[in-house]
């Protein structure tokens, strides 16, 4: 659903499909959700949020009410993350800047039959105040992965085409091995 | 699916088959899409830039600088973060630096026999093309630039697709995507501000740590070129279009000796990473591990660790991982 709907802002879609696309959008209240999220993160990455629109989204989060619902022990950094962001939009409507700095790029797949993940599911809402260092899970690999990644990024053909740009992966801040 | 999109986006090609020396098996790709990419290596060549560029991969947005300065010798770049930690990294032609302030390191890696950039091109978009469609889309605008759309599609499971973004006026990519086999975006690159050309000032290059770094502890990979066959390493099998392009012996993470074969398909890469199991130094962590589009696999083999890195999928970095063995 959520590639129909890339497709379709992309201007993709034609025809049926996307008048059909476009009625599900009327009625689909969660769809509507990540229409406006796409469009916003769209905007973001090519710098048309203000800085007024980050500091509406830390009001509103300051606003949120505290949960007190003990957490299970064993969740993990990125479950935690996702956890804290899924009730933040749940109630900030169209938000959605993404802004993980403590969150775990590093996943450790359980199993290789699971393939890449879809990632939860709608829009992600985070601010970076709201997540601070402390709540990132067991940090297992960062460093040694980091190393990894330094000696092979510049064998990369796409750095080729890059340059040094690729290397914003390997300086990606907050990479954390999670065991899930 | 990537591909009826992608025809319903491109529509029929003008195909232009005489002005490229390439084989008739890339029937499939579009003669001007691979000019395209010609342009592109050659602007990361020729341009001197400076910008502001967005990493995003998941849910996860990082914003760089970056300055890149094309001198007699070549491109001389620098590029710091202006999220989280701040992290900097200088590349002066072979050499890259990477200063990591929080944890006060500076990592020092050379590439030897590094070949030059025209030699390199034609074979590697011979691969290229061999292992991916390649197609002009559309025109589309990024960062203020009208960019053509270039796409790449793998002709089999064991790579991701790609597209491209590249400026009409001077073939500077400005925006790429990289997907999955279910064409979902495994991460991106996309500058937000860019100036091309110009006065950029060559004192931008300089680190910002070059004197306070001056009493952090140095970590120098000291690579080498090495021959791994000799010393009883092979890999058994490997995905279609996987060529084996460098072989190296470097020291990473305190511990030397490591082992460092480069696979590529032409446009990804893979590297292969043979360390040896030592007491002091703990091994890495088994199994799988990802980020956007980079797939980690690690396994033990015999009183070694091999582990397999690279921009391709988690099938390929294990398919590669298991296929690597000790002959003596």
């Amino acid at each position: 659903m959520k590639e129909k709907l890339s497709a379709l802002i992309d201007g993709e879609l034609q025809g049926n499909d996307c008048q059909a696309h476009l009625g599900r959008l009327r009625t689909d209240t969660e769809l509507r959700r990540a229409w406006d999220a796409y469009h916003l993160i769209g905007d973001a990455l090519r710098g048309h949020v203000g800085a007024d629109f980050t500091d509406r989204v830390v009001a509103r989060l300051q606003e949120e009410p505290t949960v007190l619902a003990p957490q299970r022990r064993k969740m993990t950094a990125a479950k935690r993350v996702a956890w804290y962001a899924m009730s933040a939009a749940a109630s900030v409507a169209a938000v959605t800047l993404v802004v993980l700095t403590a969150s775990s790029g590093w996943r450790a797949e359980p199993q290789l039959a699971a393939g890449p993940e879809t990632g939860v599911s709608g829009p992600v809402t985070t601010v970076a105040a709201s997540v601070s260092a402390t709540d990132a899970g067991p940090l297992l690999v960062g460093v040694e992965v980091e190393n990894y990644l330094l000696a092979h990024q510049p064998y990369s053909h796409i750095s080729a085409m890059q340059g040094i740009v690729p290397y914003a992966r390997t300086v990606a801040d907050g990479r954390r091995a999670v065991r899930k | 699916m990537i591909l009826p999109r992608a025809r319903r986006l491109f529509g029929p090609l003008g195909v232009l088959p005489f002005l490229l020396p390439v084989s008739a098996a890339i029937a499939q790709t579009d003669t001007t899409a691979l000019q395209w990419l010609q342009r592109i290596y050659a602007a990361t060549q020729k341009l001197s830039y400076t910008g502001t560029f967005v990493y995003q991969q998941g849910q996860q947005v990082e914003t760089s600088r970056i300055i890149h300065i094309v001198e007699a010798s070549g491109p001389r770049e620098r590029l710091e973060t202006l999220d989280g930690n701040p992290r900097e990294i200088i590349r002066t032609g072979d050499e890259v630096v990477c200063y990591l302030p929080a944890s006060t390191t500076v990592k020092i890696d050379k590439q030897p026999g590094r070949r030059a950039f025209p030699e390199i091109l034609s074979e590697q978009l011979k691969d290229l093309s061999e292992n991916y469609s390649i197609r002009k889309g559309e025109v589309e605008r990024v960062g203020g630039y009208s960019c053509q759309v270039i796409a790449l599609e793998p002709k089999d499971r064991m790579r991701y697709g790609h597209r491209l973004w590249a400026d009409l006026n001077t073939g500077m990519l400005l925006k790429a995507k990289t997907f999955d086999e279910k064409n979902d975006v495994l991460e991106q690159f996309a500058f937000t501000q860019i100036q091309i050309g110009g006065n950029i000032g060559r004192d931008q290059l300089k680190s910002r740590y070059f004197r306070q770094s001056r009493d952090w502890r140095v970590e120098d990979s000291g690579t080498t070129r090495a021959n791994l066959a000799e010393a009883g390493w092979t890999i058994r099998s490997r995905p279609a279009g996987f060529r084996t392009v460098t072989e190296l012996v470097r020291t990473m993470g305190g511990t030397s000796g490591v082992g460092h074969i480069v696979l590529s398909d032409g446009l990804a890469a893979i590297s292969v990473f043979i360390q040896p199991a030592t007491s002091k130094q703990p091994g890495p962590q088994p199994g799988l591990m990802r980020q956007g589009a980079i797939n980690v696999y690690a396994r033990p083999v015999g009183s070694y660790w091999v582990t397999v890195v690279g921009e391709a999928p988690p099938e390929s970095v294990k398919y590669i991982a298991d296929s690597v063995e000790y002959r003596r």
